[in-house]
């Protein structure tokens, strides 16, 4: 049922209206860094407003149904449609991008990175904004790809031109690794546009998501599904990314800005693992079956790789990156049981990432400000020199090796937990491989994670800094990172303010699976 | 012998039908008369004229648009339909965005100015004609009525050796393709009987039993035209003209002269020879793979902004003529994916052309290294560029996307073994294409200007107006690609 | 037979002249070989009853264009053989030697494959019946069906006279009243 009266307006608002700041943004000269600062953070908070009256409004006792629902012609001639709406697996993931990006924008208040520009910086977090939060709320799929395309020019140059010495390579990289997957994945769904049919045998030809969701691929042959999956999860798999095309990920986190890494970590790598729950699994469930092995063994590869990485790391942003390799392992893990448990978790596991991964990168960010190094050796002794984010420190990383109680715990071990006992079509002995395999991953965790912060928090400040007079955390850091924090602690204690959300949305995708 | 028997009819003309090729052509020549009354002192008045003029000419292809019939004139060889007027007007807009890249460049340069205009007019008048011409002869002389001007403009900056070796060399590979185009017609004229497109259609449906003859012809017509588009292994030449020439000759060179090649080869391909996809679609197939790979490999490896561009322009022609690989097998979405390419590309590479332009206003320098730093000193043309190079790879909300988007569509829609993979075969070269789009981006954004030099670009009036114009058009195909692909939606006029 | 006859001994005469105009190393001696191609030529249309543009033919390319060439010829002075260089590009003979025997086999192959080549069927435009003479059929062409582009071509010399005048001319006027001046 279309949405009416605000309704109708209220995902368009929590998409256009960053890129309306955006484009305000443009007509304003660029020496009025203060103006620019709070045009974006109104046109974010005014995203978020909407977002929350979303949240409000939201029908939880009819998760699975989507709602705002706005299904307005776009481009005719391929049938392709704006439909945009919200249920209770995009729900989450909307909100998590609505409140990071004002975060990242008051974080930048002060910390606008070489070499400068606040008009150009702020601008380009908008355009983010707008084609993250669009991806979440798509139903079409040429809209879904527009949006998941609009996320790479302003990353890309968010990390070439603000970031690190090797900046211009990694922009790169990121940049072809990415489209290289998305134009398969375009292909994939042209390919859907032509071979559904109705049960009557009639061509569909369309691109909504829906009717393709329940057309799952019926009457069509089993290779050309597995082919057509196969495009599919090169497009998300490099976005997530999975073990053999992740080589991108740390260059590009180790490059990018400190607010580019957030977001990168927290909402963009998520658009990979959402298009495989909103699309991939749905539309072609049988080849989903087939591929499910393959993506589980190259899931628990990245749990071990990313943990063995983190392990040689000696820059503790790269660290922090090799991390989310193993941690996107375990979502993938999740998702590739092809359960209701795995599903829900990697939700979870998604949001918790997204929030714990997001705010390592705040606090590395802010101790290479201040150290100007984030190379563990020289570091030391935070507990001593700024206590505060010292412990902010600790907390992050004790919600991120998966410590019960704190968000990391709900995205690991029910995942770990699903794979005991995969979807029926599925292997099980294959699975219980892959939950050992998985299971020792989280003792590695522990191990790297813990050797990070005793090696950086615990002792004496090293010589090099004993006599540096460290700031500790500042207002504008506050500002940004309480949010983080309590919503880790919120999310570990009572879970199911996620799992509710997403249960019936998930239920029905993994319906066809027969679990 | 009776006079009855030479009793002359005069063929029946439909003067609105002929109103756009009329305006043209009387402007083109009160711009000559000018010019000779007047000489010198008509210098400035010779760009509005011409842009006026182009203007003018629109109006008569609205009318026409409006009143919506089709019409057709001398046995069909003249025809006027959506499709036909779609790309009239397409040839004009980018002939005035040309007009307005011209008017700085050609005036501070030491060119002949008066003659300049004319000679554009006329080429503009053979690309008019051509998207109305359906019959080989007619087809033909149109073709050398846009080429032979754009043979001496591309020569036009006569104390430059480049220039002159462009314009020659162009001449020779031009006329060397019009000799086995020319070969082509004259054997398919021969079987069929008729240089009529429709009435070849009908012949070549029948006449199996010549059919390696008809091969034959039809791939010379169709090799000719390789050399038209610069579809490799027929692109040689482009890039030394494209560098030679004076810039607003290249921009209409990469642009209008090729998307003209392209018209040809839609009313070739879909009209008379639509009973032998079986030649057209393998030939089509090798060629465009071919072109996109090695066009692509080429750019990559260029330093100068102009070779550049004229190597991408091959690669992007590849994309063009990718659904003329399931001509048979996806008529419509390949006619679709074919105009709305074309619309698209006109706008955004005249685009990065004027970005060329202003930036070597003050640089003086082709190379793209001379890009370095422009977002600090010159954001606005910094960011025009990137939304055009956006749009040449193919990212949104930049207009290009929908292009490729279309071809792919085409490609799939034919839903064959060879489409498919063809499809693959694009998909990669659009990744392979970015690497150095975005060497151009990477200079402009993430390099420090040289020596310093953070002094602003000034952009004059009518560079701002093509600015505007086309990053307006690149963004609006963009984001509401209905735009452009309702104009690519011809099923109509080549229901057969 | 008569026509298989004159059809082989004007097709040596012409391919003959084609090959001298590209062989001969005095620009001269390509001239004059020109005119034996396209009196050759002239011949086949006469063998086709087109006596008319034989006639033209003759008159025109063999009497008119050819003179002009060779005033070119004789007043640039460039009737001494000059040494063009050649075979720059590595391989390039090779390649083209390679790519014109392919050219060739596929062209034979199409040939030899072809039992009834049904070229020169009679054109629409003018249907020779006898009785019309040549010149009549030819106007009624021109003047009917293909006026369009008869008018066209006037524009095109038009257009190729003003752009060869002007890139023949010596120095572009820098200064307009200088310019004047020296006229």
């Amino acid at each position: 049922m279309q949405a009416t009266g605000f309704d109708a307006w209220a995902v368009s608002l929590v998409v256009f209206l960053p890129l309306l700041g955006a484009l305000v943004m443009l007509a304003v000269p660029s020496k009025e860094e203060e103006t620019h600062k709070l045009i974006a953070l109104v046109s974010s908070l005014g995203a978020l407003a909407a977002g929350i009256y979303i949240l409000v409004q939201f029908d939880y006792d009819n998760t699975s149904e989507l709602q705002f629902l706005v299904d307005k012609s776009w481009i005719d001639v391929i049938n392709s449609r704006f439909i945009v709406g919200v249920d209770g697996l995009s729900l989450p993931m909307l909100i998590l991008s609505l409140v990071v990006v004002p975060l990242c924008i008051v974080y930048s208040w002060q910390h606008i990175p070489e070499p400068g520009n606040p008009k150009a910086f702020l601008m380009l977090i908008l355009v983010l904004a707008t084609g993250m939060n669009g991806t979440f709320v798509s139903h079409d799929l040429i809209l879904f790809f527009v949006f998941f395309e609009i996320v790479l020019l302003p990353m890309y140059f968010m990390i070439g031109v603000w970031g690190g010495p090797e900046r211009k390579y990694a922009s790169l990289k990121f940049f072809l690794f990415t489209l290289f997957g998305s134009a398969l994945m375009i292909l994939s769904f042209l390919a859907l546009f032509f071979v559904a049919e109705d049960p009557s045998g009639t061509a569909l030809n369309t691109f909504d998501m829906r009717a393709l969701s329940q057309w799952a691929g019926a009457g069509l042959s089993l290779t050309t599904a597995v082919v057509i999956f196969g495009g599919m999860f090169m497009g998300f798999g490099i976005k997530v990314p999975m073990f053999p095309f992740h080589t991108w990920l740390p260059d590009a986190h180790t490059q990018a800005p400190t607010v580019g890494s957030v977001i990168l970590a927290a909402v963009l790598l998520k658009l990979g693992t959402y298009g495989f729950i909103r699309i991939a699994l749905p539309i072609l469930p049988r080849a989903a079956e087939q591929w499910a092995p393959w993506i589980g063994l190259l899931a628990v590869i990245g749990i071990i790789y990313g943990a063995l990485g983190c392990l040689a790391q000696t820059d503790m942003k790269r660290l922090i990156a090799f991390s989310s390799v193993a941690h996107m392992g375990y979502v993938m893990l999740g998702i590739s049981t092809l359960t209701t448990l795995g599903i829900n978790a990697a939700v979870f596991g998604m949001v918790a990432h997204g929030l714990i991964t997001g705010i390592l990168f705040f606090v590395a960010g802010s101790v290479k400000e201040r150290y100007h190094t984030l190379e563990i050796a020289r570091l030391g002794g935070l507990l001593k020199a700024a206590p505060r984010m010292g412990w902010i420190l600790g907390f992050a990383t004790m919600a991120s090796l998966g410590l019960p109680g704190l968000a990391g715990f709900w995205g690991e071990f029910p995942a770990i937990l699903a794979a005991y006992q995969p979807a029926p079509a599925l292997s099980e002995e294959l699975f219980r491989v892959y939950m050992v395999i998985a299971a020792l991953g989280t003792v590695l965790a522990a191990g790297y994670l813990l050797w990070l912060y005793q090696r950086t928090a615990f002792g004496e400040p090293t010589e090099e800094f004993a006599d540096l007079e460290i700031a500790d955390v500042n207002q504008y850091e506050w500002l940004a990172w309480t949010p983080f924090l309590l919503a880790i602690l919120a999310f570990g204690v009572y879970p199911n303010l996620i799992f509710s959300l997403t249960d019936d949305t998930v239920g029905n995708i993994v319906s066809a699976f027969g679990g | 012998m009776e006079l009855a028997m030479l009793a002359f009819e005069r063929p029946a003309i439909d003067w609105h039908a002929f109103a756009p090729e009329l305006v043209l052509l009387a402007v083109g020549s009160i711009l000559t008369l000018i010019d000779i009354v007047y000489n010198e002192r008509a210098r400035r008045v010779m760009p509005a004229l011409a842009a006026v003029g182009l203007l003018a000419t629109l109006v008569p292809v609205l009318t026409l648009a409006v009143d919506g019939a089709d019409r057709s004139m001398f046995d069909g060889a003249f025809v006027v339909d959506d499709m036909a007027l779609t790309l009239k007007a397409l040839f004009l807009i980018s002939g005035f965005v040309v007009v307005l890249l011209s008017v700085d460049y050609i005036r501070d340069g030491d060119y002949h100015e008066n003659e300049y205009y004319s000679l554009l007019l006329a080429s503009l008048l053979g690309m008019v004609l051509i998207a109305s011409s359906r019959d080989l002869i007619t087809m033909f002389i149109a073709l050398e009525l846009l080429s032979i001007p754009a043979y001496m403009l591309a020569a036009w900056r006569k104390g430059g050796a480049t220039s002159n070796e462009a314009g020659l060399k162009y001449y020779l590979m031009g006329v060397f393709a019009s000799a086995i185009m020319l070969y082509g017609m004259s054997l398919i004229f021969g079987v069929s009987g008729s240089t009529q497109f429709d009435a070849i259609r009908v012949a070549l449906d029948t006449g199996g039993d010549s059919a390696p003859m008809v091969t034959l012809g039809i791939l010379f017509v169709l090799v000719g035209f390789g050399f038209k588009v610069s579809a490799v292994p027929f692109h040689t030449w482009a890039p030394d003209v494209y560098e030679g020439s004076p810039t607003p000759i290249t921009a209409f060179l990469a642009v209008a002269a090729k998307a003209a090649g392209f018209v040809a080869l839609l009313q070739l391909v879909f009209v008379a020879f639509s009973g032998r996809y079986d030649v057209v679609e393998p030939f089509f197939w090798i060629m465009a793979a071919l072109t996109m790979t090695v066009g692509n490999l080429m750019a990559l490896r260029q330093t100068n902004i102009v070779r550049m561009l004229a190597y991408s322009g091959v690669a992007q022609g590849g994309f063009m003529l990718a659904p003329f690989a399931v001509a048979g097998q996806a008529t419509d979405s390949a006619i679709q994916a074919i105009v709305t390419y074309l619309i698209i590309y006109a706008f955004m590479n005249l685009g990065a052309f004027a970005v060329v332009l202003a930036v070597a206003k003050k640089t003086r320098s082709g190379e793209i290294s001379s890009y370095a730093g422009l977002f600090s000193y010159a954001p606005g043309l910094a960011v025009a560029m990137t939304v055009f190079m956006a749009a040449l790879a193919g990212i949104p909300p930049a207009g290009g996307w929908v292009a490729k988007l279309l071809v792919w569509r085409a490609l799939l829609d034919a839903s064959s073994v060879q489409g498919t993979v063809l499809a693959v075969v694009v998909a990669f070269n659009a990744v392979l294409a970015f690497s150095y789009y975005a060497k151009v981006l990477r200079e402009m954004w993430m390099s420090d200007a040289p020596d310093g030099d953070t002094s602003p670009v000034s952009v004059s009036g009518t560079l701002t107006l093509a600015l505007g114009l086309t990053v307006l058009a690149t963004l609006a195909f963009g984001v509401f690609p209905q735009l452009a692909a309702r104009f690519g939606d011809f099923s109509a006029s080549f229901a057969l | 037979m008569v026509d298989t006859i004159v059809f082989v001994i004007c097709a040596v005469i012409c391919l003959t002249g084609a090959i001298g105009v590209i062989a001969a190393r005095n620009p001269v001696h390509s001239a004059l070989m020109l005119v034996m191609t396209l009196f050759g030529i002239a011949v086949l249309f006469i063998a086709q009853e087109a006596h008319f543009l034989a006639a033209v033919q003759v008159i025109v390319y063999a009497g008119a264009i050819v003179v002009l060439f060779l005033f070119v010829i004789m007043l640039l002075g460039v009737d001494v053989a000059t040494d063009l260089e050649l075979g720059k590009l590595r391989g390039q003979k090779t390649a083209a030697a390679g790519f014109a025997v392919v050219a060739l086999a596929v062209v034979g192959y199409l040939i030899v494959n072809v039992d009834t080549t049904r070229t020169g069927v009679q054109s629409q435009g003018g249907v020779i019946d006898n009785v019309t003479p040549n010149v009549d059929l030819l106007a009624e062409s021109l003047f009917d069906q293909y006026v369009y582009a008869f008018e066209l071509t006037s524009v095109l010399l038009v257009v190729a006279v003003i752009g060869a005048v002007v890139l023949s001319r010596r120095h572009p006027p820098l200064d307009t009243d200088s310019a004047e001046a020296s006229n």
